[in-house]
């Protein structure tokens, strides 16, 4: 039988010397073994990151209505929810002393990246720690996630204005201008791509809590001994400074604020059953535990990739064929060469060998280019769809 | 001792078909023996029995005192790797392998044959020898008909065979180049003492040979 280094060394000099050829097999049986690979890998790793971060937050609190939504929003701050909830449910909740109570308001957008209106307990629930500064202290201050502190070269000490929302509503709430106070360490989660603020610093983006130039009766359009309404053309400060932020101030009261959602992290089972028995009777808001619900949603995704899956098989079997087309006009293609082989002694073995080799290259090759470019394809993705 | 000894051989493809009948024929060791006859006579598939691809139905077919008629085909192939030489009639050679590696090529087909340094030295002096020295890194693409001829020549020798069996090289060729393969091939036989068995057509070759075994048509 022909020694495997021999096979080998005959195996390279012909893929070599068809480079055309060896190059088509190779790409196009690694693009049939990436595909379903690539997805299956790719769904994995969502399941993962989507499962480990529900599992990291036990409690989740909303308005009453879609679940999906509420845990999309508060979990990984994508899309939104309809209706919110006071404050002041987020103040009976800590009041009840389930364990951490943590506000959530997500609504608006900085250079893209979801403004997370939170208080500082998140940081702690969440195990967030800082590459570099301190976290938000005072109305305006942010915390930015390393991803979005990557990609618009963020530190402490720079700032970055919340995106417009209402570009041709002059009555409406302006932009404003964040202080990084702080650059988090990356977590590999949504908190990455995410901008962390105070809650009320996203109140003053809502427009509730505001700050503006004195008002005078020349600026206001009714005006009574004890009360002024200040008309549009009074100057709203888009920027907390120390010399603004004595002016801004809210109308209302703080227990009417809207919140998207409330995190509750609580001290133990029995809280955690407490907490949930009473939302359970709550007509107005819901309670749910996130992973449940993100486990609903993976039903979905798996069914999905179930047929992705019967799709990449029938890339697979198709490709196979043309891999088998080729590789037997190949065959043909070289009959004078077998046909010398065996004249000269080679036995029917050898002659597989010696083909089987090439067949082990081009595979392994391909196996090779098509797992190691799912890796990184699965890194960069991974990173990419942020969750 | 002879180098090619048949006895009683006879080989039929087939119940009917095409047979070969030979009594006794023997080749003496280092002589140069050519098989001539018209089309269809057996040239061919006397050199089969003698390199062991065929098996005779009937008669003992011994080759260098190796038995081949009592040998299994795997030891038939082994022993023709390290013994026999060939030399085929349209000079065939593996076109994504260099020269060298043509001429390397049978050591790379059996773990008994040992692709050593003293293998690669006897390839080279063998090139040189045939002035091809400078070719061996190149491409049979790139050589001439009478240059691949040579390649395969050196291919047939590199085992240092004890037979060559060469199967009508000169068929195809003009008188000249059909000249020049047969010199060629008749020295280096001669100079290694090497048994030669060739089957041609052609008759001008045989006053070249020490015996000529003339093969006819069944009725």
């Amino acid at each position: 039988m022909i020694p495997l280094r021999h096979a080998l060394y005959l195996a390279r000099r012909s893929l070599s010397a068809n480079a055309g050829r060896t190059i088509v097999l190779v790409i196009g049986l690694a693009v049939a073994l990436f595909l379903p690979a690539f997805t299956a890998t790719l769904g994995q790793l969502a399941q993962g990151r989507l499962l480990s971060r529900a599992e990291a937050t036990p409690i989740l609190v909303g308005h009453a209505g879609n679940e999906f939504d509420l845990v999309m929003s508060s979990l990984f701050f994508r899309g939104g929810v309809r209706d919110t909830v006071p404050f002041a449910e987020a103040e009976t909740l800590q009041a009840k002393r389930y364990g951490v109570v943590v506000p959530l308001f997500v609504r608006y957008t900085a250079g893209g990246a979801p403004v997370v209106g939170t208080s500082v307990e998140y940081f702690d629930a969440r195990h967030l720690t800082l590459a570099k500064g301190r976290r938000f202290a005072t109305l305006g201050e942010a915390v930015v996630g390393a991803s979005v502190a990557r990609a618009a070269n963020l530190g402490p000490g720079d700032a970055i204005r919340t995106d417009a929302t209402n570009l041709y509503d002059l009555s409406g709430a302006y932009p404003l201008l964040l202080r990084v106070a702080g650059v988090l360490a990356p977590t590999g989660g949504p908190d990455d791509d995410a901008i962390l603020v105070d809650v009320k610093t996203t109140w003053a983006v809502e427009g509730l809590l505001h700050g503006h130039a004195p008002v005078t009766k020349k600026d206001s359009v009714v005006a009574t001994d004890e009360n002024m309404e200040a008309s549009l053309s009074i100057f709203m400060f888009t920027e907390i400074t120390p010399e603004s932020l004595p002016t801004f101030h809210l109308h209302g009261t703080s227990a009417d604020w809207p919140l998207t959602g409330v995190l509750i992290f609580p001290k133990d089972d029995r809280a955690r059953d407490q907490a949930l028995g009473d939302l359970a009777v709550d007509t107005v808001n819901q309670g749910v535990r996130p992973v449940a619900v993100v486990r609903a949603i993976l039903d979905v995704v798996l069914r999905v990739q179930e047929l992705l899956a019967v799709g990449g098989v029938l890339v697979v079997v198709s490709t196979l064929a043309f891999v088998g087309l080729v590789l037997s006009l190949s065959v043909r293609l070289r009959r004078d060469e077998i046909t010398l082989l065996r004249r000269m002694g080679a036995g029917r073995g050898t002659i597989a060998v010696i083909l089987g080799t090439e067949l082990g290259v081009i595979a392994l090759a391909s196996a090779l280019l098509a797992f190691g470019g799912n890796g990184a394809a699965a890194r960069a993705l991974g990173w990419w769809i942020g969750i | 001792m002879s180098a090619v000894a048949l006895r009683g051989v006879r080989f039929a493809y087939g119940e009917g078909a095409f047979a070969l009948d030979l009594p006794e024929w023997t080749v003496a060791v280092g002589s140069r023996v050519g098989v001539v006859g018209p089309s269809g006579c057996g040239k061919s598939t006397l050199l089969g029995l003698i390199s062991g691809t065929l098996t005779p139905d009937a008669g003992t077919v011994q080759v260098g005192g190796a038995a081949l008629h009592d040998m299994s085909e795997r030891a038939r192939r082994a022993w023709r790797l390290r013994h026999v030489g060939f030399v085929f009639q349209d000079f065939p050679l593996v076109d994504y392998l260099d020269v060298l590696d043509n001429v390397l090529l049978p050591f790379r087909l059996d773990a008994t044959l040992a692709l050593d340094d003293a293998a690669r030295a006897r390839g080279v002096a063998l090139l040189d020898e045939l002035g091809l020295g400078a070719y061996r890194s190149r491409s049979p693409f790139h050589l001439s008909q009478g240059e691949r001829q040579r390649v395969a020549i050196a291919r047939a020798l590199v085992t240092q065979p004890s037979i060559v069996l060469a199967d009508e090289p000169t068929t195809g060729l003009d008188a000249a180049r059909a000249d020049d393969v047969m010199a060629l091939l008749d020295a280096l036989v001669r100079d290694r003492g090497t048994t030669l068995v060739m089957v041609t057509h052609d008759l001008r070759m045989q006053d070249r040979f020490d015996a000529v075994l003339t093969l006819g048509v069944r009725p």
